[in-house]
């Protein structure tokens, strides 16, 4: 007999598919703002005039780039508690998944950087700008221009990668995946539905950060 | 500029088709007899977890050893054929079935309806208790008073007790883990309060960790474990319940089980 491929099978699952989706965007969309802050100031750093801030930043990009997410997520759920700092699930996955992300954030805001003339940065000295102002209102703007693109690869693989956070325990769309499977036996229909959720999330926010795009920088400017 | 909105969406869309499309695919062609297929082969190919001790555990030699390794070995021996052993993880082992990669699958496989209607069973081999597991200066005593929002309980992501807890201890915090090991973890670092698993896997984890765990009194379910073999060849599932049960009838199992795990089995026969 043949498999017969039967999408049906899993509709009583369907309502916990519903609340795995709101972990995956809910851990997604605060990684996002989390290593976008991260990623500003240790870019900045990497930039420094002083040496050892320049080692520091560098030593973060250089272990979270070369470490696994799955490693490092272990390490803030397991590792961190034997010190008596007990981090929940859905917290170890923010932090995991931002120190990760924020490495990669780091570099792609970097090139943004590098990108942006020196003499914009005298220009702004001239004005009397401090450095703060300078970055906030001459250099950052342009900054951002450039790395927009870049950015939503980013922000992409931020949606995928939340998938390893059901290895410690955040009931998300891959915990789902597992879970329906394992209780119908149907596998091939639950990660088919929910390969298609994952692709729906990341053509949402592609499109989302396409349309907020076209606002922030119009085109011709 | 509406037209990258549109095209990206038609993007999507063919790429959700393409999926659908590979996933019909991997429905089986092939509709055969497979008993006729192993014995003119001359192999059994079993689909194992490749680390779930004593089971199934993958030797430092590369060689695949434990319980249901065994069993798989004297299934084969009794069809007078080679067993050739395929690893693969949980959800693995059902795929493997659905898509005549295996012929059979031994690996701490529960039986119950619902997965019955895309697979076939044999009769059960190995009755396994679940039990809860805390450590020792918990002040839990029995299975009951894990009943409460206060406790988090840490369980196989997939496993069989996942829906038997979930109906039983309906208060408890449920966290899912993807491995057994994992399960331990988090009670050993504090993130659970307690464990609900196989009672076999219990005993040996009290035993390599002296003085850090003790088990609940009381168990919460009474799972069979039992060959897994593809739906719709009933002339292989007679065959393999022959088997089981004078593997069972002979005593045979008994003694391969008290090899793995140092004491008896529990009686195979329910007790109502």
């Amino acid at each position: 007999m043949n498999y017969i491929f039967n999408l049906r099978a899993i509709t009583p699952y369907l309502g916990d598919l519903a609340s795995a989706a709101v972990a995956t965007v809910t851990v997604s969309l605060a990684t996002m703002v989390l290593s976008l802050a991260l990623g500003m100031v240790f870019a900045v750093g990497r930039q420094s005039r002083h040496r050892e801030v320049r080692f520091v930043a560098t030593a973060y990009v250089e272990f979270f780039r070369n470490t696994p997410l799955l490693v490092v997520l272990y390490f803030v759920y397991f590792m961190i508690p034997t010190i008596g700092l007990r981090l929940s699930s859905f917290q170890s996955a923010l932090v995991g998944m931002s120190l990760h992300a924020g490495a990669y954030m780091t570099e792609i805001l970097r090139a943004g950087l590098i990108a942006v003339p020196y003499g914009q940065y005298e220009a702004g000295h001239a004005q009397g700008m401090s450095r703060l102002q300078i970055l906030r209102y001459v250099v950052m703007p342009q900054v951002f221009r450039t790395i927009y693109a870049p950015l939503g690869n980013q922000l992409i693989s931020i949606i995928l990668a939340s998938s390893l956070t059901s290895a410690i325990a955040v009931n998300e769309i891959a915990s789902w995946m597992q879970t329906a499977g394992a209780a119908s036996f149907r596998y091939f229909e639950t990660f088919l539905v929910a390969a298609v959720v994952y692709l729906v999330l990341s053509q949402a926010v592609n499109l989302m950060r396409i349309q907020i795009g076209r606002k922030l920088f119009p085109a011709g400017q | 500029m509406a037209l990258i909105t549109t095209r990206s969406i038609r993007a999507a869309l063919a790429a959700a088709a393409s999926l659908l499309g590979a996933a019909a695919l991997t429905a089986p062609a092939q509709a055969g007899d497979i008993l006729q297929q192993v014995v003119s082969s001359g192999t059994l190919r079993v689909a194992v977890m490749g680390s779930l001790p004593p089971y199934t555990n993958l030797a430092p030699s590369g060689d695949l050893e434990g319980y249901d390794i065994d069993v798989a070995k004297r299934l084969a021996a009794a069809l007078g054929v080679k067993p050739q052993f395929v690893i693969v993880d949980s959800a693995g082992r059902v795929a493997a079935l659905q898509t005549h990669k295996a012929d059979i699958t031994a690996s701490g496989f529960a039986r119950n309806v619902t997965r019955s209607l895309t697979i076939a069973f044999s009769d059960p081999y190995l009755i396994v208790p679940g039990r809860v597991v805390v450590k020792v200066d918990s002040p839990l005593k029995t299975i009951e008073e894990v009943n409460d929002p206060k406790y988090r309980l840490s369980l196989n992501r997939g496993g069989n007790s996942e829906p038997i807890i979930a109906a039983k201890f309906p208060k408890t915090v449920r966290n899912l883990y993807n491995t057994n090991a994992d399960c331990l973890n988090a009670l050993l670092s504090g993130q659970v309060d307690a464990m609900a698993e196989d009672a076999f896997y219990d005993a040996q984890e009290i035993a390599k960790h002296p003085g850090q765990l003790r088990m609940l009194d009381g168990e919460y379910s009474r799972q069979e474990n039992s060959i897994g073999m593809p739906a719709g060849d009933a002339d292989w599932v007679r065959v393999v319940d022959l088997f089981v049960e004078q593997f069972n009838a002979s005593g045979d199992n008994k003694v391969l089980f008290k090899k793995w795990f140092g004491f008896d089995p529990p009686q195979i026969q329910a007790n109502f």
